[in-house]
């Protein structure tokens, strides 16, 4: 064929999409696809980049073009799905008269790391506090229904009526009041926090539409008793002036009532809202000394949603449970689950050259040589399956031969763990699997037992000798420890799957 | 009530995007960004877009992927035997694989099935223009 390709181009990675957002419930029901806004966005967003087109060929047949792993590895590295899924989502909420002006704006500024937090949680569990230190230290604007009412607009003005007269402020003035403080050009250039707002999952909702979209919303969460007693003391820092209500039996009543009452109407909102922001949601306990709970904060802010198709590497003993896991995820992410031991088994029912070669060795009853094999992992992570749904190795042939060509190739892993055991922990683990349970054990099945054990032993002496090695193949490999139940091993593979930390 | 709101901010959406073929433009800067694969793609999209900006105010022609060549070498695809002539059915085909829309679907040398290679040429060269002018019509 010739060399004049570049085609239009369009990659399939919907699948990213949806393998991103598989893990929240994928939207059934009308009212939950109402508020969700954002699915929609990112669904347009990704609606474009859809299946290859096709070449023609000299028979005037088509034949579906292959999208090359470059494409895919250049995409990863400098994370353009998600420059242009924010412009497509800013176009998509401000529509602004000149769309190539707006672009050129979004781009030059690089606003794409700018703060947009929104702060959750029961009165008194310290958001105020938490807020004020986030926007001092990052220079974003900090939000707040005080500040809202103070504000001197027209919207401004009829909140503080409504507070003067001791009413609530409507939800769609609430809403309209925070939309047109939040695109100003202070919230828009630098960031904004907002402290305890939208108080209901309605207005939640209605923010969304209204183009509030946060990237990042924390949820503070403390026990009753613990809440109870920080207001209690806040009240005595506060209300030095206001002596009588220590001493009056009625007041004290009645701001009790009103405690009780906002952490109730807290406690009625919060699954709803929780439910609003699922995508974006933590949850950090309260209840822990501040600077802690803003050291987590800042980690989480600093964590982005990365959409990239998934290539992770598992290394570890035997015995740490690299096929459970593996299995876990790519049931979870449906990706491929790729285990070398059954590679040579896929090759030999394999149609392709790859596959002839492998049985010619298999035919003659000779070993097939290493290089065969390093082709044969190549092979099958090219594939088309694999290519588009992104894979999880693990198995891997102890050597560091198999690492680094792997490393060096198309195919290099973007996430690699290690999965931590202690030997003893292996042996046991191991023993346990095989161990029969039919409790009339012959000798012969011992002597096997015996025999695996050795095997095992063995295995382990060489995956001891080759960590070192391993480790400096994949520096930024995440070491998890695996000798905890198998869901906490699953949950912090997922953590780290997800996440993409960034320094800038 | 509520219903009715969202499906309309879905729609004005919707209809924005159309009216000023955001859609294009991104599988245009997409498309040239995978191609070239530049060290910063913030500044080769910033770049893009200001070609784009001067090809819509000032008339001048609008960035792509595709050039002269392109057109030449498929046309060389889909006439292997060099007889300088393809088929009604052969010029659509190359032209909608090469992510043309709009193609005139009645060029010179329609009614002998026989489109020639400069016809051929000049079509796709109009449709390409077409296709890079993603900004809305005034």
């Amino acid at each position: 064929m010739l060399i004049f390709l570049p085609p239009r181009l369009w990659l399939l990675e919907s699948q990213l999409f949806s393998s991103e957002w598989t893990t929240a419930s994928v939207p059934q029901s009308r009212k939950e696809r109402e508020e969700d806004f954002l699915f929609f966005l990112a669904k347009e967003s990704a609606a474009f980049l859809l299946v290859p087109l096709e070449v023609p060929t000299m028979e005037d047949g088509v034949r579906p073009l292959r999208v090359p792993p470059q494409m895919s590895i250049y995409a990863d590295q400098h994370n353009v799905i998600h420059l242009v899924q924010t412009m497509v989502s800013g176009l998509a909420v401000d529509q602004p008269e000149d769309p190539i002006a707006y672009l050129l704006l979004l781009l030059q500024e690089s606003s794409v790391h700018v703060p947009r937090v929104v702060l959750l949680g029961p009165p008194a569990v310290g958001k105020t506090t938490l807020a004020r230190k986030l926007c001092a230290d990052l220079g974003a604007v900090h939000v707040t229904m005080e500040t809202l009412l103070d504000d001197q607009s027209q919207l401004g003005e009829r909140a503080r009526r409504c507070a003067l007269g001791r009413q609530e402020v409507p939800d769609d003035l609430l809403v309209d009041l925070i939309q047109e403080r939040l695109k100003r050009a202070d919230c828009f250039n630098t960031g904004w926090v907002l402290d305890g707002l939208p108080q209901t999952r309605l207005q939640a909702r209605n923010l969304q539409q209204g183009g509030v979209i946060p990237k990042h919303v924390v949820l503070l969460d403390a026990g009753e008793d613990v809440l109870l007693e920080r207001r209690r003391g806040r009240r005595l820092d506060t209300l030095t002036g206001d002596a009588y209500r220590e001493t009056s039996a009625r007041p004290r009543d009645d701001a009790a009532e009103g405690r009780a009452s906002d952490l109730q109407r807290h406690r009625c909102e919060v699954t709803g809202m929780s439910a609003a922001y699922r995508h974006v949601l933590k949850t950090v306990d309260g209840d822990q000394p501040p600077t802690d709970v803003y050291q987590q904060v800042v980690a989480f802010l600093r964590t982005r949603r990365c959409s990239r198709t998934p290539r992770v590497l598992l290394l570890g003993p035997p015995g740490s449970g690299k096929k459970h896991q593996a299995k876990m995820l790519s049931d979870k992410y449906k990706m491929v689950d790729v285990c070398c031991c059954d590679l040579l088994r896929w090759a030999e029912a394999d149609p392709s050259w790859i596959g002839e070669e492998v049985r010619t060795y298999l035919q003659h009853n000779r070993p097939v040589p290493n290089g065969v094999t390093l082709n044969v992992l190549q092979e099958r992570l090219n594939r088309a399956d694999c290519s588009q749904r992104g894979w999880i190795l693990h198995h891997l042939p102890c050597d560091l031969q198999h690492a680094k060509h792997l490393k060096r190739s198309l195919n290099a892993p973007n996430r690699v763990f290690f999965l931590e055991l202690t030997d003893a922990v292996c042996l046991h683990r191991t023993a346990a699997k095989r161990t029969p349970t039919d409790p009339g054990v012959d000798a012969a099945t011992v002597r096997e037992c015996d025999d695996n054990a050795r095997t095992v032993a063995h295995a382990l002496g060489v995956y001891r000798t080759h960590t070192a090695g391993l480790q400096g193949v994949f520096p930024d490999g995440v070491h998890v420890d695996a000798d905890q139940d198998p869901r906490y091993v699953f949950e912090a593979l997922d953590r780290q799957l997800t996440v993409q930390t960034h320094t800038h | 009530m509520d219903v009715k709101i969202t499906t309309e901010r879905e729609k004005e959406a919707a209809a924005y995007l159309e009216k000023h073929k955001i859609f294009d433009l991104m599988r245009n800067l997409t498309s040239m960004l995978f191609f070239y694969r530049p060290d910063d793609p913030k500044e080769f999209l910033i770049e893009k877009l200001e070609q784009l900006k001067q090809a819509r105010d000032q008339g001048q022609k609008a960035p792509s992927l595709l050039s002269h060549s392109n057109l030449d070498a498929a046309f060389g695809i889909v006439d292997p035997a060099n007889e300088r002539y393809v088929t009604f059915a052969q010029y659509k085909q190359a032209l909608i694989s090469l992510g043309m829309k709009d193609i005139n679907e009645c060029p010179d040398g329609v009614n002998d099935d026989k489109i020639t290679y400069d016809t051929f040429i000049t079509e796709g060269m109009l449709s390409l223009e077409k296709c890079s002018a993603t900004y809305k019509q005034p």
